[in-house]
């Protein structure tokens, strides 16, 4: 399609302006500045393509108005006549942007533009996106990025530094490994502690034997401590029972015929004691006391036969004259404290003899003196025939004489009578008494000799008591030796020579308490525990089961970045076949122009890996960022005329305004020699507000406007 | 009157061996995971107390090395002494995963277990050689990497005869071997009765008469290792093998499911998994077709788990996924837009060498690292060629505008 008339009524500064008969290819048309090329330009392209958007420049208006003549591929020519903001094509035909399905945006995007256009960054990405990838790779950058940032997140490029999974996984399973082989190390020592376990068993039975062993010994010790004092004791025993060894020759039977003797005196003697009274009247006594009795009695005889006055008998003593009383009491007070005197001074036999001595006497005193208190006074009878007298005297004379030696008195014949009677009794008595007594003591005399005799044997009485008693200790200490002796074999069980060995090797050192057994049963609790420890120790499983999970978990990351990669590599290789073989046409096509406005130096990196519009010079990868302006006006317009020369089957006009001014000459004219190149099958309406045509390349075919 | 005894086959216990891949682990799974091996070995030792057997064979790979510890010994050795209490003798061959053992000397094991040898086979006949029932010749691996073919020395005798030996047999394997023999071999040796044979964790009855058997492990610890765990029940009547029962041992099972997403949303996808695998189960999901789900799967892989997980009652150990977002890729392969040069580069891709595909993946400085290659690299082939699908379907995806 092509413009072949410009009819400006009004629109703008212009009025009344037409250019008609525009031929195929290049259309320069040049003016000064404020000459009306943009004006012309933007009459041609929103009566191509009305906009609903507001027109900056010129501004619209309702009087704006005009016509293009449009001739299509086909021959057919299509009016559009502008009145306003309104266009119409005549003759009922459709406007270019139903006929074309092209929005305005779109023409102005690619086909109509100037410098600003041009260089619109969100129209480039759309152009780029829509004509300079192939269908499905329009997403690549983006994938690649993401997969960029997976990877990185599991493995940095160069270093698998310490923060990536890939190592912080290792780590943990190398730091479980560790621990596994702490583990491991501490598993190994089981041996050791079983060992040390049975050694320490062994150690404490020794030591339990030894313990019983020193317990045994220091029992025994103490058994044997505790009997020395007894040992002691029998050791003392026996030698004074040693020395008491002579007294064994004195047999019992010798004592028991000693004692039996002894016995029988002593019972003897008891009799004869019992046989005790006064001693019979010597013969010469009894004769006078018989003779006296008899003579008194011839008197009494004589007496009766011959009467007499009663003659008070003469006084024959002092008390019987004055008739005072016998002393008794004071006779035997005195005769007991002889006696107990005796007792105390003599020997008791002796105050026994006194005490009855004096009993006896004061018997025979208080007897004596009843007999004279009984007799009353003789009254003094009448004198006696001479004779008479004279033997009564006599016989008053002996009497008194017999009375005076026992101190008795008499008043009258017949009292002495009496009392002679008597004691001739009396002495008949004592007489039969002395004569038992006699014999008794000769008994007792008899049996003293036979005692004697015995007791001479051991070295007399005294010797024999002495030899008795000691016998009598001997037997005693045998006795509480072997009672001793006994006592201690059955505590100690054993005899007593060799408690007495034993007590003399016996050390005096105390055997110490062993208390290593009770550390050592502590150890072996201790030791007991921890082998109980290790044989219910799972945690070697469960730090194996963990290590395997890190170390799976850490293959499957590592998988994972594998899957990524594998990713980035489909990708890679197959940009890489593309960029060779499945090159999109609009590149190549923009290329040959970019060749043309560089002389060949720069070319379109197509790469669908890369984001934008990337360049390579010969090697050299630039980005947009590494463009100069003018390069970049080269690189867009190339890409621009491209896409315009592929895009559709209807070859639409270009309309660029004033987009060389960035170009120095060089560039104008390779810039020029590409828009004739393109202009070749395509029309194109250059505005310029240079000459160009003063750089064209002589031989050029344009049509030349002058505004 | 006849004579019968039973006797139980077992192998690659691995008790206190870690399950592989569980990528983030669960401290409220953590014990019974931990347990599940021990509580194997017990069930074992129920079994053979119930049935009244003779004897357990354990053909090696009781332990793992790097992970037995006094616990693990420890109770196999109560374990074994559980046994020894029902009157059952224990016969263990070790091999390449506990070739070397510890605490030998502080955790004795009982008087009924009889170890054997590394420096050649030892028969050690059952009951005893007076009221012999058969002949149990077995052998242990020397070292982590052992080479020769322990079978080799093994012969059997006019009893019944059972070998007991951890080894590989006819394995294709590119990497190491351990204990590598021919099937042929075994089957020349006319004399054994029976190969109680472990390593292989995937249970497995060569021959039958004689019998070449390996019970697999008792527990599954992996993705790779699914359904049933457990041991053979064998019953040996007048010299021949007269029944053969395989008892299960495990306390958790691995599942692998194939769920095709197509035309399905979360919902109908979580419905179609519950209704297939057992709760409790440890479930490695195959997901393909193409449809809606590729991108939940491939973007928002742990709510997606979370969200299976809480609905099916089942741990999802991995999710293999070779969906395809809504797109047609035959169709796109020939439009000769980006999108065909992407589809054609995968394609070119998935047919490279290994180390090419490798140097595809790891362009940078820092992927080019031993540490990060050897990821890769220790990848079978079918997950590094997988990588190539996933990665065709993101970036499908990313195109189509799917993400930023």
């Amino acid at each position: 399609m092509r413009i072949t008339d410009i009819n400006i009524r009004t629109f703008g500064k212009l009025a009344n302006r037409s250019v008609n008969d525009l031929p195929e290819g290049l259309i320069l048309i040049t003016g000064d500045n404020e000459s009306g090329k943009t004006t012309m330009m933007e009459f041609m392209r929103t009566t191509m393509f009305p906009s609903s958007k507001r027109n900056l420049y010129p501004e619209a208006t309702k009087n704006d108005s005009g016509s293009l003549i449009l001739k299509l591929e086909s021959g057919e020519e299509i009016i559009l006549e502008r009145k306003g903001k309104d266009v119409t094509a005549l003759k009922g035909k459709e406007r270019p942007e139903k006929m074309f399905a092209m929005d305005a945006e779109t023409y102005n995007s690619i086909f109509a533009m100037n410098l600003a256009d041009l260089t619109n960054s969100g129209v480039i990405e759309g152009i780029r996106n829509k004509f300079l990838t192939i269908p499905g790779g329009d997403n690549v950058p983006a994938v690649l990025s993401d997969l960029e940032s997976l990877k990185k997140a599991i493995m940095n490029e160069e270093r698998i530094s310490s923060t990536n999974p890939v190592r912080v996984l290792r780590g943990e399973a190398d730091e479980i490994g560790r621990e596994m082989s702490s583990v491991r190390i501490q598993s190994g020592d089981y041996d050791r502690l079983v060992k040390d376990m049975d050694t320490l068993t062994d150690k404490i039975r020794t030591a339990r034997s030894a313990r019983e062993e020193k317990d045994n010994e220091r029992t025994g010790r103490e058994i044997l401590r505790a009997q020395k004092e007894n040992v002691n004791k029998i050791e003392k025993m026996t030698e004074q029972r040693s020395k008491l060894a002579y007294a064994d020759l004195l047999t019992e039977e010798t004592i028991v015929r000693v004692d039996t003797i002894r016995n029988d005196i002593a019972v003897m003697n008891k009799e004869a004691e019992g046989l005790k009274a006064p001693e019979p009247f010597s013969k010469e006594k009894a004769a006078r006391v018989s003779g006296a009795l008899k003579s008194a009695s011839a008197v009494l005889e004589e007496r009766n036969a011959v009467p007499s006055d009663e003659v008070p008998e003469p006084v024959t003593s002092g008390a019987q004259r004055s008739g005072k009383k016998f002393p008794v009491l004071p006779l035997m007070l005195f005769a007991a404290a002889a006696a107990a005197f005796a007792a105390c001074i003599i020997e008791p036999l002796a105050a026994i003899a006194g005490i009855a001595l004096a009993i006896g006497g004061a018997a025979v005193l208080f007897a004596e003196k009843n007999k004279n208190a009984a007799q009353p006074v003789q009254t003094i009878r009448a004198a006696r025939p001479s004779a008479q007298s004279a033997r009564e005297s006599a016989v008053r004379y002996d009497v008194e004489t017999i009375f005076r030696e026992d101190g008795r008195r008499f008043k009258t014949i017949e009292d002495a009578v009496t009392v002679l009677e008597g004691m001739i009794r009396t002495d008949a008595i004592n007489t039969d008494q002395a004569n038992k007594r006699g014999a008794k003591n000769r008994e007792i005399a008899q049996k003293n000799e036979e005692l004697i005799d015995i007791e001479k044997n051991y070295g007399g009485r005294d010797s024999f008591n002495k030899m008795k008693a000691d016998r009598a200790s001997y037997i005693a200490a045998g006795i509480e030796i072997d009672m001793l002796t006994k006592s201690m074999e059955s505590a100690t069980k054993t005899d007593i020579g060799t408690i007495k060995k034993l007590l003399s090797q016996m050390p005096e050192e105390v055997i110490p308490e062993n208390n290593d057994i009770d550390d050592m049963n502590r150890q072996r609790g201790a030791l007991q525990k921890e082998i109980e420890n290790m044989r219910s120790d799972v945690r070697l499983y469960d730090l194996a089961a963990k290590k395997d999970a890190k170390e799976t978990e850490l293959a499957n990351t590592v998988k994972e970045w594998g899957v990524l990669s594998l990713q980035n590599y489909m990708i890679d290789r197959s940009c890489q076949e593309l960029y060779k073989n499945m090159q999109p046409s609009v590149i190549r096509t923009a290329n040959k122009y970019l060749g043309t406005m560089t002389n060949g130096r720069y070319m379109i990196d197509t790469d669908p890996r890369q984001e934008g519009i990337n360049i390579r010079d010969g090697t050299e990868y630039k980005t947009p960022k590494q463009w100069s302006s003018g390069l970049g006006d080269q690189v867009y317009l190339s890409i621009k005329m491209a896409v315009a020369k592929e895009m559709g089957t209807e070859r639409l006009p270009m309309v660029l305004d004033d987009i060389l001014v960035r170009f120095d000459n060089t560039r104008k004219r390779s810039a020029c020699e590409a828009i004739l190149e393109f202009a070749k099958d395509q029309q194109v309406f250059l505005f310029s507000c240079i000459p160009l045509n003063e750089i064209f390349p002589v031989g050029s075919t344009y049509r030349h406007v002058k505004l | 009157m006849a004579k019968e005894f039973k006797f139980i086959h077992c192998s690659d216990l691995h008790l206190g061996a870690p399950f592989k891949k569980i990528s983030s682990y669960d401290h409220s799974m953590g014990e019974k995971i931990v347990n599940a091996p021990f509580a194997a070995l017990n069930r074992i030792i129920d079994k053979g107390i119930s049935e009244k057997a003779g004897f357990i064979i354990f053909s090696g790979d009781i332990f793992d090395s790097e992970n037995t510890t006094p616990h693990s010994r420890f109770l196999f050795a109560e374990a074994l002494r559980r046994a020894g209490t029902a009157g059952i003798r224990c016969y263990i061959a070790y091999g390449n995963h506990d070739h070397s053992r510890m605490w030998e000397d502080s955790i004795p094991f009982p008087d009924n277990a009889i170890e054997f040898p590394s420096d050649g086979p030892v028969n050690v006949p059952y009951p005893d050689e007076k009221d012999k029932l058969a002949d149990v010749i077995g052998i242990s691996h020397g070292t982590s990497a052992e080479g020769r073919d322990l079978t080799a020395d093994i012969h059997g005798t006019s009893s019944f005869s059972i070998a007991v030996v951890h080894c590989d047999i006819d394995s294709s394997s590119e990497g190491k071997r351990y204990a590598p023999c021919r099937l042929n071999d075994l089957l020349s040796k006319k004399d054994i009765d029976y190969w109680a044979l472990g390593h292989i964790h995937k249970r497995a009855v060569l021959h039958e008469a004689p019998y070449i058997v390996y019970p697999g492990n008792t527990q599954g610890r992996s993705t790779k290792e699914t359904d049933e765990k457990g041991a053979y029940l064998i019953t040996v009547m007048d010299g021949k093998v007269a029944k053969m029962e395989f008892f299960a041992t495990h306390s958790i099972m691995w599942k692998e499911l194939e769920v095709n997403i197509t035309g399905k949303d979360i919902t109908s996808f979580i419905d179609s998994i519950r209704t297939i695998i057992p709760r409790g189960s440890f479930v490695k999901l195959k997901v393909s077709g193409r449809g809606v789900l590729d991108r939940m799967i491939r973007l928002e892989q742990k709510s997606m788990i979370a969200a299976i997980e809480t609905h099916t009652g089942c741990r999802i150990a991995e999710i293999e996924a070779s969906t395809m977002p809504d797109i047609d890729i035959n169709e796109r392969r020939n439009t000769g837009d980006f999108t065909s040069a992407v589809i054609k580069e995968a394609d070119r891709l998935s047919t490279v060498p290994r180390d090419v595909l490798i140097a595809a993946i790891c362009t940078t400085k820092a992927s080019s690292s031993p540490e990060i290659m050897s990821v890769f690299r220790e990848m079978d082939d079918d997950e590094l060629r997988k990588m190539v699908n996933d990665a065709l379907a993101s970036v499908l995806e990313r195109l189509a505008g799917g993400r930023r």
